[in-house]
C-alpha cells in the first residue's frame, strides 16, 4: 500500500501540467474582408422612373464618399508610403474594394444578368458608366413620358440637378432610352438569386429546377414554371462575385417582392436557404416602401403587405438595413437617395456581425473580445414579428449557425481585432505539433 | 635499604609510564570522526530572514519569474519553523505563442503565478564543509522542507479567472555559509496545489516546480 501510494506520488510529480485546449477563432485584421460586391436590383416598371432619376443623381456623391482618392497620394519616399499607412489603419472604410453590378426586378428579361457589366473600384467613368446603365437599360421610361428638358445641354456635360431629355439622348443615344419596361410582376429576390446563379462557375442544382407552383384558392391547379436558367447562363456574370467578398444585394423598388417560390409569404425562409448554397456572406439592403407598426404598407400605392414585408425580413435576417423609398405620409414622395446612400455606406463598411466558428464549442465557455476587450454575453430583450429573438448590446451564440453574432453598440468596427475563444466540444479539429 | 631501592626503581619507570599515557589520549582514528569539529554557523535559537528570486522554467506554456521573502526562526541546528511570501508573474513560452497563432488557433487554459504564501518547517539533518580547490573551505548545510499554504494564480486567458488554490509543497535546499551572519540559499520546490478552474469548471491538480537563489541573514551573528 505504501508503496504504491508512493508510486502515485512521484507519478504526479514527474507529470506535466494538463490544461483544456481553447480554439481561437480568429478574426484578425488581416482575415477581413473588405471586398464588397455589391448587386443593384432594380425595379423597372413605370412607376419607378423618378425613383431611378434619383439614384442616379445621388450615385456620383455616394462614389464620392466611399472612395478614397488615391491619385492625391503622394508616393515619394518612404514619409509619403508612411502617411498612406496611416491613412490606411485609421480611414480603413474608404479602403472597401467594392464593385457593383445591376439587373433588374424583370427576371423574364434578364434572368439577373448584370446590364453594362461591372462598375470596379477605381475605374475612372465609374460613375458615369453605372448611371448610363441605370438610365438607358434599367429604368422605364414610358414614350407618352414627358421628362423636363434643357436645350442648353452638350453631351458630355455632367448630370445637373435632374434628368432631362437631353441629357438621356445623348448618354444613350436619341430616344433609345424610351420604352424599356420591364415585367409587372417584380421579382427582385428571384433575379438577386438568379445572378447570383450566373456568377459562380458550379451554381447550385436548385438554380436549374423547375418551380412547381402549387395551386391554391386563386390558382387551383397545382403550375410547374419552367426554370429560366440553363447552361447558357453558367459565368454570364463572372466576376461578379469574388472569392472571400461579402455580397450586398440592394432592391430598389416601388413595390413588393412577387416572385415565383413563394407564395404571398410575409418571409422569405426558401430563398435564405437557397443564398446559404452559395457559401458566401449575403446582406440585403431594401430600399422599399415602408409599413407601419400594423405591417401595413405607409403610403398608398400597388405594393402588397407581404411583398415588401419579405424585402424586410431578408434585409432583417440578413443584418442588412431597410429604407424607405418614400416621404413619410401624408406627403409620399420619392425619397432623396442621399439618406439611402449613406446608410448604404454605412453598411458596406459595417457588414461584419456574424463570426463562425471553426468547431462547436461548449457555449459555457465562449469569451469574446474586440481589440482586447472582453464583450459581454448579450441578454434577450424580447422577440420580433419574426419570432426571433431581440438582444441587447453584446455578443450572442447561435447554435443553428454555430456563430457568434454581435448586437447593438457591440458590433465591431471594420477594422477591429475580434477573438473568439471557446472549448470545443469534440476536441481538436486538427492535430497539434506538441 | 631495600626501601631506597624501590624508590630509585619507581623514579626510573614512572616516567616511560606517564609517555605512554599521553600518546594513547591523544589520537582520535578516522573511523571515530562522525561530525565536523568545529560547527563555525549555528543556527541555534537564531532567526533568518531571506531575499530570494527564481524561477518555474518547467510548464510547457509558462514560464514565471518569481521573487520571494523567507522567514525562518531556528528551534536548533536541524530544525526550523518557515514562512515563505513570494510574488511573480508568468510569460508565454514559444510553444503557447506558437499555438495561439492563426496556424494553429489554440489557446492552452494555462494559468500563471502571481502570489502565494507558505509555512512550515525545515529539517536539516546535514551540516558540512567542503574543500574548494585545496584553498578554500565552505560551509553548508542541506535541508529539506515541508510546508503548506496557499497560491493565487491567474489565467493567462483573458478573462478566463483566477484562482486561489491550497498548496502542499516538499522543497530540498542548501545554505552556504557566506558569514556568520549571511548565507546564500538555493532551493528546489514543487508547489502542488489543486485549481478550481472557472471557464471549465473543474478542478485541476497543477504543480509548479521552482528553483530559487537567495541571500539570507541571520540574526546574533556576532556572539
Amino acid at each position: 500500500m505504501r508503496w504504491t501510494a508512493g508510486l502515485l506520488a512521484l507519478v504526479s510529480l514527474a507529470s506535466c501540467n494538463r490544461y483544456d485546449l481553447f480554439l481561437t477563432s480568429g478574426f484578425e485584421q488581416e482575415s477581413f474582408s473588405n471586398k464588397a460586391d455589391v448587386v443593384f436590383v432594380v425595379d423597372n416598371s413605370d412607376s419607378m422612373y423618378e425613383v431611378s432619376a434619383s439614384l442616379a443623381l445621388n450615385f456620383a456623391t455616394f462614389i464620392q464618399s466611399i472612395e478614397t482618392q488615391e491619385e492625391e497620394l503622394a508616393t515619394d519616399g518612404l514619409a509619403d508610403a508612411a502617411a498612406n499607412y496611416v491613412d490606411y489603419v485609421q480611414n480603413r472604410s474608404s479602403f472597401v474594394d467594392f464593385q457593383f453590378g445591376i439587373t433588374t426586378t424583370d427576371v423574364e428579361a434578364e434572368v439577373g444578368e448584370a446590364l453594362g457589366g461591372l462598375y470596379k473600384r477605381g475605374d475612372p467613368d465609374l460613375s458615369s458608366r453605372f448611371v448610363r446603365t441605370l438610365l438607358c437599360e434599367a429604368t422605364c421610361f414610358r414614350e407618352d413620358l414627358q421628362l423636363p428638358t434643357d436645350p442648353t445641354y452638350e453631351c458630355g456635360q455632367a448630370i445637373g440637378d435632374e434628368v432631362t431629355e437631353e441629357y438621356l439622348d445623348c448618354v444613350c443615344g436619341a430616344g433609345t432610352w424610351q420604352g424599356n419596361c420591364g415585367n409587372a410582376v417584380e421579382e427582385g429576390i428571384e433575379s438577386a438569386y438568379m445572378a447570383m446563379c450566373s456568377g459562380v462557375s458550379n451554381p447550385p442544382v436548385a438554380c436549374f429546377e423547375d418551380i412547381l407552383q402549387i395551386g391554391d384558392a386563386t390558382n387551383e391547379e397545382d403550375v410547374l414554371v419552367p426554370s429560366l436558367f440553363s447552361d447558357a447562363n453558367v459565368g454570364v456574370n463572372d466576376g461578379l462575385f469574388r472569392p472571400g467578398a461579402n455580397t450586398i444585394i440592394v432592391i430598389v423598388s416601388d413595390e413588393g417582392d412577387g416572385s415565383r417560390r413563394l407564395d404571398r409569404e410575409s418571409t422569405a425562409e426558401v430563398y435564405e436557404s437557397l443564398f446559404e448554397q452559395f457559401g458566401r456572406r449575403v446582406t440585403f439592403a431594401a430600399i422599399v416602401p415602408g409599413l407601419d407598426e400594423d405591417g401595413t404598407v405607409s403610403c398608398p400605392g400597388q405594393a402588397t403587405d407581404w411583398g415588401v414585408a419579405r424585402y424586410n425580413y431578408l434585409a432583417y435576417r440578413t443584418n442588412g438595413l431597410v429604407e424607405d423609398i418614400f416621404e413619410p405620409p401624408p406627403n409620399c414622395e420619392p425619397r432623396d437617395f442621399g439618406i439611402a446612400f449613406e446608410a448604404l455606406g454605412e453598411l458596406l463598411v459595417n457588414l461584419l456581425t456574424t463570426f463562425p466558428l471553426a468547431s462547436v464549442p461548449d457555449p459555457d465557455t465562449l469569451i469574446v473580445r474586440v481589440d482586447g476587450n472582453d464583450v459581454p454575453q448579450a441578454e434577450i430583450t424580447g422577440s420580433d414579428v419574426y419570432g426571433f429573438d431581440v438582444y441587447g448590446d453584446g455578443w450572442s451564440y447561435s447554435i443553428a449557425d454555430n456563430a457568434v453574432e454581435f448586437h447593438g453598440a457591440a458590433i465591431p468596427g471594420y477594422d477591429a481585432d475580434v477573438q473568439v475563444l471557446y472549448l470545443p466540444i469534440e476536441g481538436m479539429p486538427r492535430e497539434l505539433p506538441f | 635499604m631495600r626501601t631506597l631501592t624501590a624508590a630509585l626503581v619507581a623514579l626510573l619507570i614512572a616516567p616511560v609510564a606517564s609517555a605512554q599515557e599521553t600518546i594513547d589520549l591523544g589520537v582520535i582514528r578516522d573511523e571515530d570522526i562522525t561530525v565536523v569539529q568545529k560547527l563555525l554557523y549555528p543556527k541555534a535559537k537564531r532567526t533568518e530572514f531571506g531575499l530570494h528570486a527564481g524561477v518555474m522554467p518547467f510548464d510547457a506554456y509558462v514560464t514565471n519569474a518569481v521573487a520571494q521573502l523567507s522567514f525562518n526562526q531556528h528551534l536548533s541546528d536541524q530544525l526550523s519553523i518557515s514562512v515563505l511570501a513570494g510574488g511573480g508573474y508568468g510569460f508565454k513560452t514559444a510553444v503557447y505563442r506558437k499555438l495561439e497563432s492563426p496556424a494553429y488557433g489554440v489557446a492552452p487554459y494555462a494559468y500563471r503565478y502571481l502570489g502565494g504564501a507558505l509555512g512550515g518547517i525545515e529539517w536539516a539533518p546535514i551540516y558540512a564543509k567542503m574543500n574548494v580547490n585545496g584553498s578554500r573551505i565552505i560551509h553548508f548545510d542541506t535541508y529539506l522542507a515541508a510546508r503548506v499554504g496557499v497560491t493565487l494564480e491567474q489565467a493567462v486567458i483573458s478573462g478566463g479567472g483566477t484562482a486561489l488554490a491550497p498548496t502542499l509543497s516538499p522543497g530540498i535546499g542548501s545554505r552556504l555559509f557566506l558569514s556568520r551572519s549571511t548565507a546564500l540559499r538555493v532551493e528546489f520546490r514543487d508547489d502542488l496545489m489543486l485549481q478550481r478552474r472557472a471557464l471549465t469548471n473543474t478542478t485541476d491538480f497543477k504543480q509548479n516546480a521552482n528553483v530559487t537563489l537567495g541571500i539570507t541573514f541571520l540574526s546574533g551573528g556576532d556572539e
